[in-house]
């Protein structure tokens, strides 16, 4: 059942992915990335395509570079699990590696952005370099060169992605803690904006948006994994958790009023397929999940607990996905994208 | 014994469904190929037409085998028929596709239509009483998607959800009745629609837009007779061979015809018509399956089933007529695509 709700699911996330690539045409950014030359960079914009890029390092990016160094070896040398295959079909694509090209151009745009354009003017290179070299590595392993040339270039380009990805990894470090310090203070800012104009559907997505990212701090603070999730606090993980189920109920209770999406400037984004909305549920059934497994977790630890007391409680087997803190924070940077085109939207 | 009465009102329904599916008039489109270049040569009364009847076919296949009918189903699915709402003891999620407005247009425009020329006499009465109570389980729908969608369950003990299972309940037991009464009373505007369809494609000697139509609508006689005979996938060996064999032959014929005027070139151009690749293989997927009842019917020997042959199946039971039904349901569907086609010159 669960296998065909994914389904299900993937369908329409895939129908409301098309839906919602046409109603970005009448945005300030263009499809294939990039602000229009006629347009004024607001502060807004820039902070939208910084929260783009970076979820867009921990997603498809990540995701990549993961797979690729499970495979070849995460020391500076290649090395083959036993019995493996090279081959590694589509694996290795990053997707939309256009948009890396845009962000770097934007860093040098006014208005500044103290701190987080710097950061983003270091990163941007070694970004850049490093998925040239995934690029060129995709390529390499998807003709099945490695048969040719027995595995040299593969080597060569291992080496240089071991180091270039160190070298994104530091700066990419600077980059999020700076972003997200004057990330902090601007929203502090747009949040009194949004109460002052009576914006609630902005100031509510806004807030279950931070409250989301306050579980995904917490789980990558204490490194959480599915295998360790029985060592996670229960208590301040609910704290969060709770935050974020009354988030969700203030912006479902806004979302849809068509008055409110007109008064805020929202029109341009398309609420009959409001991708945003099904995005923040999807964070928030997530969290669910999450919730769900470590109540198992803790059950297991002190054997005996009467599963009833727990409410309605549901377990995962070892073969789903949902519920990890990975899943969690794959859905966590989805919303982040959303949020971002969202952010452009008004 | 509830359940059992809910159970088989239930799978009464799902056959009435399949067996509702509507096609579209190809009216408009003789016209077009007929008249003048100047494509509004139709008069203001027969657009007028042409957009009602699409707006009443529209919602009617919605409601049979689309979206409303399929989002109603996967929710009665996991949750059932009881006022009381059932949950399993394993559930963890439960996921719909989102309720679109489009929905809310289609029943709108329907009912706008209603009270429009031509009159549908008992078919508009009905579609007015209906078109409210569907509007409602829109809307009920939409909520129960938000709910799910967010796992808020956990949060509330079930006690939201339990709350709109009842008022969809209640919602959807006024909607059923409501939409047997208009299936009735439109598919006497429908089958008259059709046969007036028929004839005016033969006078215009438009024939490979005469058998596509008669295809299908043999198609779906065979189905109507196993339904008006109570035969299911059951009791399958229990109808007649030689009345099977009658309606097979019929639609064998149509076919054959079909797929020799379409060969034809000029006919081809002069009807204005090309055809799907999903035509094609819906048709297929027809005639392969009515073949294959036929010979369970020749041979007594209800395992047969080429869609299966050669698969490695669970050994359950043959659900051969299932299986036509949805093909035929497919065909329609193929059908209605297929005569929007515009052939450009």
């Amino acid at each position: 059942m669960r296998q065909f709700g994914t389904l299900v699911l993937a369908c329409c996330v895939l129908l409301l992915t098309m839906t919602a690539c046409q109603s970005t045409a009448g945005r300030p950014l263009n499809k294939d990335a990039g602000f229009r030359e006629d347009e004024a960079i607001s502060v807004r914009h820039k902070y939208a395509a910084y929260i783009s890029l970076d979820a867009y390092m921990e997603q498809p990016l990540q995701k990549v570079l993961d797979y690729y160094f499970d495979k070849f070896g995460s020391e500076n040398e290649l090395v083959m699990k036993e019995n493996d295959h090279i081959y590694t079909g589509t694996m290795l694509e990053i997707k939309e590696g256009y948009k890396v090209k845009d962000w770097g151009r934007l860093a040098m745009e006014e208005p500044p952005i103290a701190g987080v354009d710097d950061a983003v003017i270091s990163l941007y290179p070694k970004l850049r370099q490093l998925m040239e070299t995934m690029e060129e590595a995709d390529s390499y392993y998807k003709l099945k060169s490695y048969v040719d040339d027995d595995l040299a270039k593969g080597r060569t380009l291992h080496e240089q992605i071991y180091i270039f990805s160190q070298e994104v990894n530091d700066s990419r470090n600077k980059f999020v803690a700076t972003l997200e310090r004057e990330l902090a203070e601007y929203r502090q800012l747009e949040l009194e904006y949004m109460q002052m104009n009576d914006f609630m559907i902005q100031q509510t997505a806004l807030e279950f948006v931070v409250a989301a990212e306050d579980i995904g701090t917490y789980l990558k603070q204490h490194g959480a994994s599915a295998d360790n999730l029985a060592e996670l606090d229960l208590q301040e993980y609910k704290v969060l958790y709770d935050r974020m189920v009354a988030s969700l109920e203030n912006y479902l209770s806004y979302c849809d009023d068509r008055e409110r999406i007109k008064q805020e400037g929202l029109e341009s984004y398309d609420h009959n397929v409001n991708y945003l909305k099904h995005t923040i549920m999807h964070v928030k059934a997530s969290a669910t999940d999450l919730l769900m497994r470590l109540q198992d977790a803790k059950q297991d630890v002190h054997q005996g607990t009467n599963k009833e007391q727990a409410g309605v409680a549901y377990t995962f087997d070892k073969y789903d996905k949902e519920g990890t803190p990975k899943y969690y924070l794959s859905a966590l940077s989805k919303l982040k994208l959303e949020y971002s085109n969202f952010m452009l939207s008004y | 014994m509830g359940a059992y009465y809910r159970m088989s009102r239930r799978l009464h329904y799902i056959l009435c469904s399949i067996l509702l599916c509507f096609l579209l008039s190809s009216c408009s489109l003789i016209d077009e190929i007929k008249g003048s270049s100047n494509r509004s040569g139709l008069s203001v009364e027969e657009e007028h037409a042409n957009a009602k009847y699409s707006a009443y076919i529209n919602l009617n296949n919605m409601m049979t085998g689309g979206m409303f009918d399929r989002m109603m189903e996967t929710y009665i699915d996991e949750f059932g028929l009881d006022e009381e709402i059932y949950i399993s003891d394993d559930f963890s999620e439960f996921t719909s596709a989102p309720v679109l407005d489009g929905l809310v247009n289609a029943v709108n425009t329907a009912v706008d239509r209603a009270s429009g020329e031509p009159s549908y006499g008992d078919a508009d009465a009905s579609l007015i009483l209906l078109g409210p109570t569907m509007l409602d389980l829109i809307d009920t729908m939409k909520e129960i998607s938000t709910y799910y969608s967010a796992k808020t369950f956990v949060d509330d003990q079930f006690v939201k959800g339990k709350e709109l299972h009842r008022q969809f309940i209640a919602q959807y037991e006024e909607y059923g009745p409501l939409a047997d009464q208009f299936f009735d009373d439109f598919d006497l505007i429908a089958a008259q629609q059709k046969l007036k369809d028929l004839d005016k494609l033969k006078e215009q000697d438009l024939l490979i837009r005469y058998y596509a139509l008669s295809v299908v609508m043999r198609a779906q006689d065979i189905e109507k007779a196993f339904f008006d005979a109570e035969i299911y996938d059951e009791n399958i060996l229990d109808y007649d061979l030689e009345e099977y064999r009658a309606m097979y032959d019929l639609l064998t014929d149509d076919l054959n015809q079909f797929m020799e005027y379409s060969k034809d070139d000029k006919r081809r151009k002069k009807e204005a018509w090309s055809t799907l690749p999903v035509l094609d293989s819906s048709m297929q997927g027809v005639k392969v399956t009515a073949t294959d009842i036929l010979q369970i019917l020749e041979t007594g020997d209800a395992t047969i089933n080429s869609d299966t042959q050669g698969k490695v199946t669970t050994g359950g039971r043959n659900a051969i007529l299932s299986s036509y039904f949805t093909k035929v349901s497919r065909l329609v569907d193929a059908y209605n695509n297929n005569i929007k086609v515009k052939v450009g010159n």
